[in-house]
């Protein structure tokens, strides 16, 4: 624009001289500017409003004398005075401003908005003299775009409504499929027991259609002989209103329509309504597990069944086995009684009718005889007390009496070995036992430290009151046991690795019998040993005040 | 199969000597029993079961019965008792012969009638106080 507008009021630069029509330039140029749609004003450097034309009137209200002379900070907005001095010091820096957007006031005070364009006046040195601005009014406008703006957030509001819309009903037929397609049927029942929902899995399980489901009674799908009492079950449930697995610990039968039954799980869910409480069901239908288990169940019988039979026939061949050792025992013992009868009474008659030599077989004949009777012994005990055959009949008993009677049955034999016994101490007690057994016990345990001691060894009985019990102590000063053998000693058959020459092997049962007499009679038995120390067998048996 | 031919009922024991019944099915152990007993001045009657014990007790008359308390047909017990019906034996000693102490069952021959009893294997020794005790 270097069209250069004199810097006065009305005033114009001189013309070269053209006229249109009768008006000079200058009358046109006014006419022109009086003309304009637009604001035209005129300022001074300082910011004075020095020329306005008609549109300036219309836009902000002011007549032309009310603005000439006037500050233009009497058209800005409230509270952005400072805005106008910034731009007032850009044109006086000879810079221009091109359609800036501002709120100006009206005079009435209203808010007007205003597209400035804005260039500062120059003489024909160059200086800036003024300041030439034109303002439209941009204020039907900018409401007009904010409408459109606000209509183009409500359409995007809708938009996303939509979209919300959408992705509820997407939901919900996920959801509808999750229910349609889950694999329990799935009822919803109201107060009255009339269906109000039901699922695909309920259409196919109960082979109903849904339309042959919904609105109908829900106690159809109750089998016959449960129907009547349903009802009832139905409105103690709704009264109760907890989540709950149906008929807890029973077998739940459904029925089809066809009037066939099928095992059943069900669980109840209240859901409040207005109309009273709603029930929603989840059946499951658990013929398949049922069948499954019955077979686990069929199986587990028929094992339990052979297992009880395997056991019962296990039973049956330990008792025959032990009849058969029992009586096997009773046929090797006869012969052998007569045996030593006999023996006895030849040795009886041996010292005027027989010879040395045949004096000595004879003993031969009888000691080995009683060495054969023992072993035959302690294999028909064993075979009684494991066939359960053998009772004991337990009283109070002086433990004296009973060491005594085993220790002068035990002499004879540690004699011959020059093994001293001895009874020890404290032996005055009463114990309840057997005295038969309670003798057995003692002779082996006594017998068996016999066998294992040196001549001019010594074994020995005592015992002590230890609470309720009374322990009794055999004793001996022989071998000894490695302690490894200590446990395995009370093993059936089972011997210790070395036997010593000259000591006769016996069966092995002998402390296996003691173990399970003593036991038997509410006692334990125990061994403490060392190599080449002696032995101290211990064993148990309830204290009886005689 | 040969009991009479031991049976010796009026054989060379002395008129006075005590008559003593022993009941057993085995020969060996009647032999000795009879040895034992005939050594010892008793008169011998064999019985070989249960069934021949009344009839030899009572041609016989016992002083003594020994019953073996195993024995075919009927048990020693079984025979006791019978033996105790007959007001004869009403206190007639008898002795039951157990083949071990796990058979001698104190109470059962109490109940049976038995005197007293004594285990196998005999030798002379016991038989002999026994008897002697009893008689």
């Amino acid at each position: 624009m270097r069209d250069v507008i004199p810097g006065s009021e009305r005033s114009f630069p001189p013309d070269s001289g053209d006229t249109i029509g009768r008006l000079n330039s200058e009358q046109w140029l006014a006419a022109i500017v009086e003309s304009s749609d637009d604001a035209i004003l005129g300022e001074s450097l300082a910011g004075v409003i020095t020329s306005w034309n008609a549109a300036a009137t219309r836009i902000f209200g002011y007549e032309a004398d009310e603005a000439i002379g006037k500050p233009v900070s009497m058209l800005a907005w409230p509270g952005e005075e400072a805005q106008i001095e910034a731009f007032l010091e850009k044109l006086r820096q000879g810079e221009r401003v091109d359609h800036f957007e501002v709120a100006r006031r009206h005079k009435s005070g209203r808010k007007i908005i205003v597209s400035l364009s804005l260039s500062p006046i120059v003489d024909f040195e160059g200086r800036v003299i003024g300041i030439a601005k034109i303002a439209r009014d941009i204020t039907e406008r900018k409401i007009g775009e904010r409408r459109l703006a606000e209509n183009e957030l409500r359409f995007i509001t809708l938009a996303d409504q939509q979209a919300v819309d959408h992705a509820e009903v997407l939901a919900e037929r996920k959801f509808r499929e999750l229910i349609e397609n889950a694999p329990d049927a799935i009822l919803q029942v109201d107060p009255t027991g009339s269906i109000l929902i039901a699922n695909r899995t309920a259409e196919t399980m109960f082979r109903y259609s849904r339309k042959e489901l919904i609105g109908k009674g829900v106690d159809m799908l109750v089998p016959d002989v449960n129907r009547a009492g349903h009802a009832a079950h139905r409105h103690a449930f709704a009264s109760a209103g907890m989540t709950r697995p149906m008929g807890l610990g029973l077998d739940l039968l459904a029925r089809r329509k066809d009037g066939t039954t099928f095992p059943v799980e069900i669980s109840l869910s209240p859901v409040r309504t207005e109309a009273g409480v709603n029930v929603t069901a989840v059946i499951r239908d658990v013929s398949e597990r049922k069948q499954t288990e019955q077979r686990v169940r069929t199986l587990q019988e028929s094992y339990m069944t052979e297992l009880e039979a395997r056991q019962k026939e296990a039973e049956r061949l330990n008792i025959l086995k032990s009849e058969f050792m029992a009586s096997i025992s009773h046929e090797l013992r006869t012969p052998l009684h007569t045996i030593i009868g006999f023996a006895e009474l030849l040795e009886e008659e041996a010292e005027a009718s027989l010879n040395e030599k045949q004096r000595r077989f004879l003993h031969h004949i009888h000691t080995d005889s009683e060495h054969l009777l023992s072993l035959i012994n302690d294999v028909l005990d064993l075979s009684r007390i494991e066939a359960g055959g053998l009772h004991l009949r337990a009283e109070a008993l002086s433990l004296q009496e009973i060491v005594t009677q085993s220790v002068n049955a035990i002499r004879p034999y540690a004699n011959s070995k020059a093994v001293s016994v001895r009874e020890g101490g404290h032996l005055e007690v009463g114990v309840w036992a057997d005295p038969t057994r309670l003798r057995q016990i003692l002779y082996n345990l006594l017998s068996n430290g016999a066998k294992f001691t040196k001549a001019g060894g010594e074994v020995w009985v005592d015992a002590a009151v230890e609470g309720n019990s009374v322990k009794i102590t055999v004793g001996d000063t022989g071998l000894g046991i490695a302690p490894e053998e200590c446990i395995r000693i009370f093993d059936k058959f089972y011997q210790v690795g070395f036997t010593p020459v000259g000591v006769r092997e016996g069966t092995g049962l002998g402390l296996a019998i003691c173990k399970q007499l003593v036991e038997m009679q509410g006692g334990q038995i125990w061994v403490e040993s060392k190599p080449q120390e002696g032995s101290r067998f211990h064993f148990t048996l309830p204290y009886r005040e005689l | 199969m040969d009991t009479n031919s031991h049976d010796r009922t009026g054989g060379t024991a002395p008129p006075l000597a005590k008559r003593i019944l022993i009941a057993d099915d085995t020969l060996s152990s009647r032999d000795l029993l009879r040895s034992i007993l005939e050594s010892s001045g008793y008169e011998v009657v064999e019985a070989e079961d249960c069934e021949q014990v009344i009839g030899r007790a009572t041609a016989f008359m016992p002083h003594l019965v020994i019953l073996d308390l195993q024995m075919p047909q009927l048990d020693g017990c079984a025979a006791a008792a019978a033996l105790r019906k007959i007001p004869a034996f009403e206190k007639t000693p008898i002795v039951a012969l157990a083949a071990t102490s796990l058979d001698a069952i104190p109470e059962q021959m109490a109940q049976a009638g038995f005197t007293g009893y004594l285990v196998k294997p005999i030798g002379p020794a016991r038989l002999r106080q026994c008897i002697a005790s009893l008689l």
